[in-house]
């Protein structure tokens, strides 16, 4: 995997990670939509999965920071009926992953349905 | 290599349509039934949502209060008891408000809407009926009248303005991403405080402890079994009473005009017409276990010399707690204790002088009024012999999250509100007259603040007579060797029995209420000691008439162990807010085993006989003799008072005491009361405590071959968070006491705030509570101090010299507070 196809996916982590700072949560779902329709040469389909992992990997870390080593963190999980703290995370990681996933697979549809008659539709890597 | 791009507004908007569903399924609050989630994408955002709430050093850094007018500061020690130190009053309870909602935000606001009817906007329907109560009964007018009278009062005003605007101060701060975390659960945002609020703690707390209303079933008892019947099952006095004023006491003063009337006056009694109600079920049935003991030991019986004061309210544990600890600093003010969270000051205590606490006297000051309209319209109701008033409306409505609104048309008589109006309720219809709507209080305030100054005896009795309500037995003890306990709180005037039954139109009204020095008080007794514990106020040569729900068992107690006291020490103090004895089991597991025939019973009952016999009364938590005699003395106690079923099933229930049950079984054991109704035959106690046994005794067995099965785990003492979600609390503590020992535990109340003060030397105590600084659920302050009193432990605490802190920077964090 080279550098060209990674790197926009790590401008999309950081740049996800550092407005969910000042934003609301849903800026997360702008942000994956943004970097759905930035990549020309994916697939809508598989665009899902790095917002999936992005989503999934700044919730986690976001949760972990915040809740590590405290008791809410497995009071919520019982609040939830999760069971316990590891409940609560994946939880958080899925909606997160969630989130990223299906707007950044939007904004690749968009990009796709936006694009001129005749231009073949990218494949997968 | 690239696909054609076949139909790509198709799948565009197929892919919309989901993400469009997943951002609407994660920003919309769900309901299902009764239950609510909050919109999961913000709550579980771990930037912005429930995570956050918990960030343990959000106090920890200096602040800017532009509503301060002098710097002040707070060391915190490590279980974040806040030590105050301002220049002023004003600047002392300012902080004191801005510290107190940092910790305790969501306890004041959820304290204050139960107080005013309106829980339901934030829990929805599960408290709608208790919303309809509490607006019927008014709490809302009734703080906005105490506001009022605090305004006429500069230094009670004082306290309670600079306080809420403390409050206010730290909720403009407050971003929403720093809610604590049941905001966020239930979706909704801080309100602004007020003085107003504050009465509705106040109001609370009143609700607590002053909200006794068995008239009803008084009633309903003595029209079915009859006076001398009702009397001996539900005597006011016993042979066994051990009067918190000792008997010989004098009293100072008298209300001639009220004894002239005593005299004279003709008991009438009138029946409860139309007694046959139907049953109804759930309505605000009062807590068990609500009660307190405190005590002060006199130089006498001291080891030290000095007298000793110890104090422990038994109260719903919550968490967060009831109580909030702290230490307060200020023009001549050095105090230490703890205080309601939304009340100004120190509530129970001690400074430099002096120490103080408070049980509950438990009077009843609320009275039901038959109500009679003129007319089918009810605008008027009669009053006597061709009198009548009117009967005033008021509309309130209450907002019920998830559901319409509740608009409610309250009835207002002379005598007070109509309460309860289905007709299912054996209160419907009846007017509530309820001394704390009927005296607006703004004394309660003013009389700990003075108490806070407080020195001499002559400061404890000025400052517990501005007290109005609640009463509370005060007791009170200071360096100059001085102990006293007074009845603090406004006692109605009352002839013999008014109040205990329904009252009828035309019976006589209330005479007012008692001049305050004629509240009883003992000071320095010969006796060297004096205590309360809920049981009766006075001896049978106090000449005004009371009555109240009491319980002699653990004033008994205590009063047996302190007058068998010498040389006294906290040691002793701690033995003795922790004992487990069980003085009613002392008196009546003896006769249920002298009571019980052994012929033909199984051998399940046999060996659970063979267990409880070398029983010594006492509640320890994993002892199973304990379990064996409150399953056999509950279902003996079913069995005798059968005939109180029927009454019994609605909002209106009572029975005879234990302590009723106890003497019966000693003294009349051929009693017609132990006859099961379901029999052709005539049982007597033998009969009756040997088919108990015989019934409970597979359960029992059962239960006790359950490995490490025992008296904690049929207790089940927990503390529970104020809304109840297991999570939240804390559960299965092993803990031994009961209900009528002095260590008063039970499943859901217990001792909230466990104080020994020493007034040797420079004013010490231990102290501990269960719960924890915090009112944040996780934050490692939530509830530590739970597991310590669990063990029966305390924590040792005095009045710091603000020097002493400033040198011990290691041992507590400064926060300074600047203008």
């Amino acid at each position: 995997m080279t550098l060209s196809r990674i790197l926009p996916t790590v401008v999309f982590l950081a740049l996800a990670f550092l407005l969910l700072l000042l934003a609301p949560w849903w800026v997360l779902m702008v942000v994956a939509f943004a970097y759905g329709c930035s990549r020309a040469r994916v697939s809508p389909g598989f665009a899902f999965w790095p917002g999936l992992l992005v989503g999934a990997l700044i919730y986690l870390l976001g949760a972990l920071w915040y809740g590590g080593g405290g008791e809410l963190p497995g009071m919520l999980g019982r609040v939830f009926s999760l069971g316990s703290a590891g409940g609560l995370y994946a939880l958080t990681a899925l909606v997160g992953g969630l989130s990223a996933g299906a707007f950044a697979m939007l904004g690749a549809y968009a990009r796709a349905a936006l694009r001129p008659a005749g231009v073949p539709e990218p494949r997968a890597y | 290599m690239t696909k054609p791009n076949k139909r790509p507004w198709l799948k565009f908007l197929l892919a919309l349509s989901g993400a469009l569903l997943l951002l609407a399924v994660l920003a919309v609050p769900l309901s299902f039934g009764e239950s609510h989630l909050p919109a999961l994408g913000c709550f579980l955002n771990p930037y912005e949502g429930a995570l956050r709430s918990n960030d343990a050093d959000y106090w920890d850094h200096d602040l800017d209060l532009p509503g301060l007018r002098a710097p002040v500061d707070v060391y915190y020690d490590a279980r974040l008891v806040p030590h105050i130190y301002a220049s002023s009053l004003a600047d002392l309870y300012y902080v004191q408000g801005y510290v107190q909602a940092q910790h305790r935000l969501f306890q004041f606001d959820i304290t204050a809407r139960a107080a005013e009817g309106r829980l339901s906007e934030v829990l929805g329907e599960r408290t709608r009926e208790l919303d309809l109560v509490r607006r019927r009964i008014g709490g809302g007018r009734l703080a906005d009248q105490i506001d009022s009278l605090w305004k006429q009062d500069a230094a009670a005003y004082e306290a309670v303005s600079r306080y809420a605007e403390g409050v206010n101060a730290y909720i403009s701060q407050l971003r929403p991403v720093d809610y604590p975390i049941e905001y966020k659960l239930l979706d909704f945002a801080p309100e602004p405080w007020s003085p107003r609020s504050t009465a509705l703690v106040a109001i609370n707390m009143a609700y607590t402890l002053n909200f006794s209303q068995d008239d009803v079933a008084n009633t309903r008892i003595r029209d079915r079994f009859g006076l001398a019947a009702y009397d001996f099952l539900f005597p006011q006095r016993t042979d066994d009473d051990a009067p918190i004023i000792p008997a010989g006491t004098p009293f100072s003063a008298e209300d001639t005009a009220l004894l002239r009337a005593i005299r004279s006056y003709d008991d009438r009694l009138l029946p409860l017409v139309g007694d046959a109600t139907p049953v109804r079920t759930g309505l605000e049935p009062s807590v068990k276990g609500i009660g307190s003991n405190n005590w002060v030991v006199g130089p006498t019986r001291t080891a030290s010399g000095d007298p000793l004061l110890a104090n422990d309210p038994h109260l719903s544990l919550t968490l967060p707690s009831i109580w909030f600890e702290g230490e307060l600093h200020a023009e001549g003010l050095n105090v230490h204790g703890v205080s309601l969270p939304g009340v100004p000051g120190i509530t129970i205590g001690f400074n430099e002088d002096c120490a103080w606490g408070v049980t509950n006297v438990g009077h009843d000051v609320l009275d039901w009024h038959e109500v009679v309209y003129t007319d089918a319209a009810k605008t008027r109701h009669e009053t006597g012999a061709g009198t009548t008033a009117p009967v005033a409306r008021r509309v309130e409505r209450i907002k019920v999250r998830g559901a319409e609104d509740v608009v409610d048309s309250v009835l207002v008589t002379a005598y007070g509100p109509v309460v309860y109006t289905d007709t299912a309720d054996a209160r419907a219809g009846l007017a509530m007259d309820w001394l704390t709507l009927r005296q607006p209080s703004a004394g309660a305030i003013r009389a700990f603040l003075q108490l806070n100054t407080a020195s001499t005896l002559q400061d404890f009795i000025a400052a517990s007579q501005q007290y109005e309500w609640p009463a509370q037995n005060m007791v009170f003890a200071n360096r100059a060797g001085d102990i006293a306990l007074r009845i603090s709180g406004t006692l109605p005037r009352e002839l013999p029995r008014q109040g205990e039954f329904v009252r009828r139109v035309g019976e006589p009204a209330l005479q007012g209420y008692l001049a305050s020095d004629l509240n009883p008080i003992a000071a320095n007794p010969p006796q060297g000691y004096l205590a309360s514990a809920n049981q009766i106020t006075t001896a049978a040569d106090y000449p005004y008439p009371y009555r109240g729900g009491f319980d002699h068992h653990r004033g008994r107690r205590i009063n047996q162990l302190l007058g068998n006291t010498t040389g006294a020490t906290v040691a002793d103090m701690k033995r003795y807010q922790l004992d487990d004895y069980g003085l009613l089991a002392a008196e009546t597991a003896p006769q249920l085993l002298a009571l019980v025939d052994r012929r033909g019973l199984e051998t399940r009952a046999l060996g659970l006989l063979a267990a409880l016999e070398p029983w010594r009364y006492e509640y320890s938590a994993e002892d199973f003799a304990p379990v064996i005699f409150e399953e056999w003395l509950a279902e003996v106690d079913r069995r005798t008072w059968d005939e109180f079923t029927p009454l019994q099933r609605d909002g209106a229930g009572l029975r005879p005491a234990n302590w009723r049950l106890s003497r019966l079984l000693l003294e009349d054991p051929g009693s017609t009361w132990f006859d099961d109704q379901t029999t052709p035959v005539r049982e007597n106690a033998s009969a009756i405590v040997t088919a108990a046994l015989v019934a409970v005794a597979p359960r029992v067995d059962s239960l006790n071959q359950i490995k490490g099965y025992a008296w904690a785990d049929l207790n089940a003492p927990a503390v529970s968070h104020l809304t109840r979600m297991p999570a939240f609390s804390r559960t299965g503590l092993r803990i031994g006491g009961r209900a009528g020992a002095l260590n008063a535990q039970t499943s859901t109340t217990g001792p909230s705030w466990r104080m020994i003060v020493d007034l040797s030397g420079p004013t010490h105590a231990e102290v501990v509570y269960p719960g924890g600084q915090s009112g944040r659920p996780g934050n490692p302050h939530y509830d530590d101090f739970v597991d310590v009193w669990a063990a029966g432990q305390y924590f040792a605490v005095r009045l710091h010299p603000r020097e002493e802190l400033e040198a011990s920077a290691k041992t507590f964090t400064k926060v300074r507070f600047r203008p």
